[in-house]
């Protein structure tokens, strides 16, 4: 018996992991070609324990008080050896696991992976995707600097604008009627325990129902043969191979550009000149732009959130509002992700 | 009944243990009455007056409360008169009992205590007893000696029934307050007419450095005490305000009495720091006040052309080359902040380029380029460190460069291995299905 095999019976005589191979064994997935894009979800995955990691690390020294916030994390990036290192790491993760969490969405909206009966998995993972946005604008603010303060003060706004509940909503998240330290322990508290706690039972069961109908196929390859490998070991590797490369390239985004500190917030002080969210929500920003400050009446930032509030139900329950044999969503998908860009665009502008 | 052999179950010792729980119970609770009737002994006035319905009556004893002559010692009578130890409206018609003591009785009321070693030592042996004897030689002294009703007697700084310690911050004599004390009577421009004494200080002081530093906290900042000081309340005269700034400000003092400046300024009559500085209104010195700008103080008696000019221009060239250089290190060290670099030395740096700016402003006072150069050669290092700690971090940034080339190689290595099992596995299982 070779070496590996002695170890490998060893290890397995005390953890019974042959089970658990055997089981990842009678998964598989589909291979064709449209498969590549079934790889974003995973590269989603691989990209959220590089947030994890990253982040539980920063944990040991960010202090979650107005007065230290910005210190402790300028201390993070001056005096930790390697803290700058993983604070890039972290950000670039989020920026990238939230590139790749968008285009996830889109691939699974225009192959219309929702399809009977994956309905559940469109929608927890519309639910996940959602908790996936709060987690990176509740992270946003923790830093307390100048960008992280206007941009918790502008979303929280737009989230006063929503009809009826508004007032609540607004209160509710920033803990009172203004961003305060109080803010930030509540943006704090959402960032490192109650969203992550969401997200894993989300997670969850968005893989375990994925797990348990497999990957769809698009439309035009059902009925036809589709090619399939068990997920352990073949699909394993090749996701290790990815999540290695993945590791690489966030390694080298965060050593080459480095995550700088920008000045603390002033609640006192005006915004800065040519302020703007983050990429992600410049398309929300590019939409009520877009708007005329007043539409039949009512405010063009009512307007605007009410548009999205819709776009979100819509969103969530998509799998129940497309009539069968449509392809309007094939359609919709694409269109959708053309608005998501040109807004972006308009956004940035 | 069997009799137990310890004694403890027997029916006869119950009832004698029950007797003496019940006998001590009474006894505590008697000795527990005395101590509280004791206690309430003691204070008969304020215990009295609090429960007055009449705001005017019970304040007093409100406000006594958290002052230090609530003391048993010391209390209502000590001041009042009257029997202390009547609990009754009695204590009032008690030989000596002063409902309000006269105005012109203050001084010495107060003296009468705070005057004498001996009593005050029982309470607070640092507190000094020589508050009188300097009020009587102060101007507010002569003042009240003479009959005027607006000069302050001692109620009028530190309060009535609210006196505080002067390091209580509720205290009106407290640093943080004591300017506002003194002016509630000398910024009353009415009140102050009467002796032809401006009402500027008050706001001059407050957006002074001095003003300032109080309002930020910082206690050892001047106010009127320290100059004026506080019982002996008197404006220093011409030639003993360097002397008053001196105290705190001894270098500059020092440097300035070997310097030039100081035989001309005795000639010509000058106070020598309000000359340059002011008095009340001490702005916070910056690299501009030296030279003939709109804003130096050497234009005052220095002229384009004459005499001292060029040394006035040398020494400006040199408090601004410094100026720069400590400015460009505090600005190199907050763009590499904001770039992410590690800065634990460089602010180190950055605290002793402060240093070395503070002993340039004191080195000025020589009034002589060669002393001044030592500083400015002081600043010029300290800044340069600065830099030279963050090319240190630069080049420690660099070396996330050559980590990540490690990683490359090893990532690489695990890559190849991964492929070669990927390649070895092939697709020999994939299996075909509609």
């Amino acid at each position: 018996m070779s070496i590996e095999e002695r170890a490998r019976e060893w290890v397995n005589e005390r953890t019974k992991l042959d089970g658990v191979r055997s089981v990842l064994a009678g998964v598989r997935l589909p291979v064709h070609r449209w498969s590549v894009f079934s790889v974003l979800g995973r590269l989603t995955l691989i990209l959220l324990t590089f947030l994890v990691s990253s982040g539980v690390l920063l944990l040991l020294y960010y202090r979650p008080d107005v007065a230290e916030a910005h210190r402790s994390v300028a201390a993070i990036n001056g005096d930790v050896p390697f803290g700058s290192l993983v604070r890039s790491i972290h950000v670039w993760s989020s920026d990238l696991f939230v590139g790749c969490l968008i285009a996830h969405v889109f691939a699974a909206l225009i192959q219309r992976s929702y399809r009977r009966p994956r309905e559940l998995i469109w929608i927890s993972g519309a639910l996940l995707f959602i908790v996936c946005i709060g987690l990176a604008l509740t992270g946003h603010l923790l830093p307390w600097t100048e960008s992280a303060y206007l941009s918790a003060r502008v979303s929280s706004e737009l989230a006063g604008r929503v009809p009826v509940a508004g007032h609540f909503l607004r209160v509710f998240l920033r803990g009172g009627e203004e961003i305060t330290g109080t803010s930030l322990s509540r943006f704090f508290g959402f960032h490192v325990a109650i969203l992550p706690a969401a997200l894993t039972a989300l997670v969850a069961v968005h893989i375990g129902l994925v797990a348990r109908h497999g990957l769809s196929v698009p439309k035009s390859l059902e009925g036809l043969s589709v090619k399939s490998l068990p997920y352990y070991p073949h699909l394993l590797l090749r996701d290790h191979a990815r999540a290695t490369v993945a590791g690489f390239v966030v390694l080298c985004l965060a050593a080459a550009m480095p995550t700088g500190l920008t000045p603390k917030a002033d609640p006192f002080a005006a915004a800065p000149a040519g302020a703007h969210p983050e990429w992600y929500f410049l398309w929300i920003f590019g939409l009520i732009r877009s708007l005329p400050p007043r539409l039949l009446g009512v405010d063009g930032d009512q307007v605007a959130v009410t548009l999205l509030l819709a776009l979100l139900l819509s969103f969530i329950l998509l799998p129940l509002l497309e009539r069968k044999g449509s392809r309007v969503m094939f359609w919709i998908g694409w269109a959708g992700l053309i608005a998501f860009v040109g807004a972006t665009i308009h956004g940035s502008r | 009944m069997e009799a137990d052999r310890t004694g403890l179950q027997a029916p006869g010792f119950r009832l004698r243990g029950r007797c003496a729980s019940y006998g001590l119970s009474l006894a505590f609770g008697l000795v527990l009455l005395l101590v509280t009737q004791a206690a309430q002994a003691t204070d008969r006035c304020a215990g009295c007056h609090i429960r007055l319905p009449d705001d005017r009556l019970q304040k007093p004893a409100m406000l006594l409360r958290e002052s230090p002559h609530r003391d048993d010692a010391i209390g209502c009578s000590a001041c009042h008169g009257g029997d202390r130890n009547d609990p009754t409206i009695r204590a009032h018609s008690a030989a000596g009992f002063n409902r309000r003591p006269a105005r012109a009785d203050i001084p010495r009321l107060c003296g009468s205590c705070h005057a004498d070693p001996r009593f005050i030592r029982r309470f607070n042996p640092a507190l000094q007893v020589d508050q009188l004897v300097a009020y009587e030689a102060s101007v507010h002294g002569e003042r009240f000696r003479s009959g005027d009703t607006q000069a302050p007697v001692c109620t009028s700084c530190h309060g009535v029934h609210d006196i505080m310690g002067r390091a209580d911050p509720r205290s009106r004599v407290h640093p943080s307050q004591v300017a506002d004390t003194c002016k509630s009577c000398h910024a009353d421009p009415k009140m102050m007419s009467v002796y032809k004494l401006p009402t500027h200080q008050h706001a001059s002081w407050k957006d002074s450095v001095h003003g300032q530093g109080i309002a930020r906290g910082n206690l050892g900042a001047a106010t009127c005490v320290d100059c004026h000081t506080a019982h002996a309340a008197t404006p220093p005269a011409v030639t003993s305000v360097a002397r008053v700034c001196g105290r705190c400000h001894a270098d500059q003092r020092e440097r300035f009495r070997t310097s030039p400046h100081a035989r001309a300024f005795e000639r010509l009559g000058f106070p020598e720091c309000e000359q340059c500085h002011g008095n009340h209104g001490v702005a916070r010195t910056s690299p501009s006040m030296i030279g003939l700008g709109p804003d130096g103080v050497c234009g005052k008696c220095h002229e384009e052309g004459q005499k001292g000019t060029d040394g006035v221009k040398t020494l400006a060239a040199m408090i601004q080359d410094s100026h720069k250089k400590a400015a460009a290190a505090r600005a190199a060290v907050q763009q590499a902040e904001l770039a992410g670099l590690p800065l634990a030395d460089a602010r180190a740096g950055l605290e002793q380029v402060h240093t070395a700016e503070l002993r340039l402003g004191n080195a000025l006072h020589d009034f002589d380029p060669k002393k001044l150069k030592v500083a400015t050669d002081e600043v010029a290092s300290a800044a340069e460190r600065v830099h030279a700690s963050l090319a240190q971090a630069n080049s420690g940034r660099r070396s996330y460069g050559r980590f990540v080339v490690v990683v490359a190689g090893l990532v690489l290595l695990h890559l190849a291995f991964l492929l070669l099992r990927i390649r070895r596995l092939g697709t020999s299982e994939a299996e075909t299905s509609t």
